[in-house]
């Protein structure tokens, strides 16, 4: 068997994890979402802990906060590039807010996962209905496309295939390398090689050299206990961190933007997020919601173990140094 | 019973979370029915259940009673990561349950003059942390009583190794062997934390239903001596609870998310007075001001209770009124805490703390069944 298969396939597990604690948190009410449960189908849902449903509530509100930011300072003229999408809904969640317009949004995953999420698109009225078809009839094998939302199969780490096809999307005048541009990658990067990682981010700085900015959320300060266990566990349900290397620090995660041609970095930890960011009621509310935190000191660790990081080239003088939490 | 008037008083005030409060009345709901439902315990046929010739573990006489001679195979046995028999099992969780039924809900201890007594906090399914206490204190006997006050399950993945034991140990001991309700003994918690698994994947589905209506029983409170409170969480958000009022509260039932028997299994000291929200969600904070006039009014020296992990696996609060014991070291195998345990004698209640570090356990994980990847992080 194909070990390349192999190993995707542990790393396409992780989506299904995610999708199932997000559908969980969502039925619980910690935040809404009519989209994913459509992707995704129904589940018998095993009860997760609210540390798990916390963790998601924050990358959820965090990424979508820092999105909103960003097609307001670009005034709608941007486009966003979702790196390891997954069966992410954000998509049908900007197209859903009037003022969240933006010109086009790319999904990118391994050609399993784009097959599975473009086929529901294409079966399912309800997700169909929300995207404009145009009269381009670009046929993109195991994708989808729309006017303004296209799913991309690519292998990140594979930039030549990832360049193709990002080619293609460019030829067809669906992107535009010089328009701005924000990447998103929620728990992709760990999954790679470093030597992949930085060549990812560097590509996609020269490529979209004139404006873009590349948000990553992932793991942080992993070289402790909490880290070595986390790494020993996935392992044994063969997922393997192997990134880990720039998951270190906050230094870590910053100095890989450093030495692909992006000119400012930041990080913060989902503890700071959650402890400066995070408006106290709704602070109430979601830690009400399954029954009370068991133990705060878990959470905390949990939460000091992801973060939120972000790096830009803005050559235009946009203003991307305002895309912040304050 | 009780579950209708909160509901309501909810729904006006979360008007607008109205969705959120179907979920959690939904929820009550569900609980409410496994109260009311049939007793699994008379669902359950020992005569039924045989011992294959294979089974090399400790066996229980015909009358089902432990004895010291089981106990003392049955630690060594499980040690070694091997399963109790479900038929004995099933007895020793039968007996404990007829013997529950019959406690009230705050149970008095008397500790005669210069004997000794061991308070011991969380446990969290960490045999091996237990066997440890055992090691360095003694094991139980007449002679060395112990009261575990809660969260004898969860997280930790030996939860079924230690309950049973704790359980034995009850039965074997019933007036030298104390078992407080955490809020850990409840659906909820053990739906997500691990026991639930545990005990489905262990023995059976059944097991858990009554291990769910065993920890109903629990007592919730212990006073030692007339002088010393023990719960699992704290006190109160009114100041004129008393004794009477807690042996008063109707507890068989799942915890509620209001009144003295949430407060009592969730609640935290805080260090400035008065009382706030806890940061939990459920329970509040207390501050030393509220201690003192509850021990005023009871007529105590100090509370013991549990519920908090500490670095040094004890902690005084409220110019040491308020003491916290937290018996589960390395907790989650992360944490890096030490345990530690409370001894006292029944002249004088000045507590003395032991604290441990962490032994070696086989490489079972924390929360091993709770099968989901995402028990690890978010991916």
């Amino acid at each position: 068997m194909d070990k390349r298969a192999v190993d995707n396939s542990n790393i396409i597990e992780t989506n299904n994890d995610a999708c199932h604690c997000k559908l969980y948190a969502i039925e619980r009410g910690y935040w809404n979402d009519p989209y994913l449960k459509i992707l995704v189908g129904s589940t018998q849902q095993e009860r997760r802990t609210p540390e798990i449903s916390l963790g998601y509530y924050v990358r959820v509100h965090g990424v979508r906060y820092l999105i909103e930011k960003f097609i307001k300072l670009t005034n709608n003229d941007c486009q966003i590039i979702n790196l390891g999408c997954g069966f992410d809904t954000t998509v049908f969640y900007l197209l859903d807010n009037e003022n969240l317009r933006f010109k086009h949004f790319v999904d990118i995953d391994f050609e399993e996962i784009t097959e599975l999420k473009s086929n529901k698109i294409h079966r399912l009225s309800s997700l169909r209905n929300k995207l404009p078809m145009d009269n381009k009839s670009l046929k993109i094998p195991c994708g989808f496309h729309s006017s303004l939302y296209t799913i991309l199969p690519a292998d990140l780490r594979n930039t030549t295939q990832l360049d193709n096809q990002l080619k293609l999307l460019a030829t067809n005048s669906i992107i535009d390398f010089t328009k701005p541009t924000l990447f998103l990658s929620e728990c992709v990067l760990i999954y790679m090689s470093n030597e992949h990682s930085l060549n990812l981010l560097k590509y996609l700085s020269q490529t979209f050299s004139q404006c873009c900015l590349f948000l990553n959320f992932e793991q942080i300060n992993m070289n402790d206990r909490f880290g070595e266990i986390m790494f020993e566990n996935l392992k044994q349900r063969s997922c393997h961190l192997i990134g880990m290397e720039s998951c270190q620090s906050l230094n870590s995660q910053c100095e890989r933007y450093k030495n692909t041609n992006y000119t400012s970095s930041f990080c913060l930890t989902l503890n700071e997020y959650y402890k400066k960011y995070l408006n106290i009621n709704e602070k109430r509310r979601i830690e009400r919601i399954d029954g009370g935190l068991d133990e705060k000191e878990l959470l905390e660790q949990l939460f000091e173990h992801y973060c939120f990081s972000w790096a830009y080239r803005d050559e235009n003088n946009l203003g991307l140094n305002k895309i912040t939490f304050e | 019973v009780t579950k209708a008037c909160p509901n309501d008083k909810d729904a006006t005030m979360k008007y607008e979370e109205c969705k959120k409060v179907v979920t959690r009345i939904r929820f009550e709901k569900a609980i409410a029915v496994d109260e009311s439902s049939k007793s699994v315990a008379n669902q359950i046929e020992i005569n039924t259940m045989t011992v294959e010739k294979e089974y090399d573990g400790p066996h229980l006489d015909v009358d089902g009673l432990v004895t010291k001679e089981f106990i003392y195979a049955l630690l060594p046995y499980f040690e070694s990561q091997k399963k109790l028999h479900k038929k004995y099992a099933y007895q020793i969780i039968l007996q404990i349950l007829t013997l529950l039924k019959s406690l009230p809900t705050l149970i008095d201890i008397t500790v005669p003059k210069k004997h000794k007594f061991t308070i011991c906090g969380d446990v969290h399914g960490q045999f091996y942390d237990l066997l440890n206490i055992f090691a360095l204190n003694g094991p139980p006997s007449e002679d060395n009583p112990y009261l575990f006050n809660g969260d004898f399950v969860d997280r930790g993945s030996f939860s079924v190794e230690c309950i049973l034991t704790l359980f034995g140990f009850k039965l074997l001991y019933p007036n030298h062997f104390f078992l407080a309700r955490g809020n850990h003994e409840s659906l909820t918690m053990n739906q997500m934390y691990g026991f639930e698994g545990e005990v489905k994947a262990k023995y059976t589905a059944q097991m858990f239903q009554l291990f769910t209506e065993v920890f109903n029983y629990l007592p919730l409170s212990h006073c030692i001596n007339n002088k010393v409170l023990v719960m699992h969480g704290g006190l109160f958000s009114k100041d004129d609870v008393t004794l009477k009022d807690i042996r008063a509260i109707d507890r068989v039932k799942q915890p509620p998310e209001e009144g003295l028997m949430s407060e009592i299994l969730w609640s935290d000291p805080q260090p400035q007075a008065g009382r706030s929200e806890s940061k939990r969600g459920v329970g509040l904070q207390f501050g030393p001001d509220v201690t003192e006039r509850f021990l005023k009014l009871n007529n105590l020296e100090y509370v013991v209770r549990s519920h908090e992990v500490k670095q040094e696996g004890y902690e005084l609060a409220h110019n040491g009124k308020c003491i916290t014991v937290f018996s589960a070291p390395n907790y989650c195998d992360t944490m890096g805490n030490k345990g530690a345990y409370i001894t006292i004698t029944g002249d004088d209640v000045r507590p003395k703390f032991t604290s441990y570090t962490a032994v070696p356990h086989p490489a079972v994980r924390p929360m091993m069944y709770a099968n989901q990847l995402s028990m690890f992080g978010l991916m």
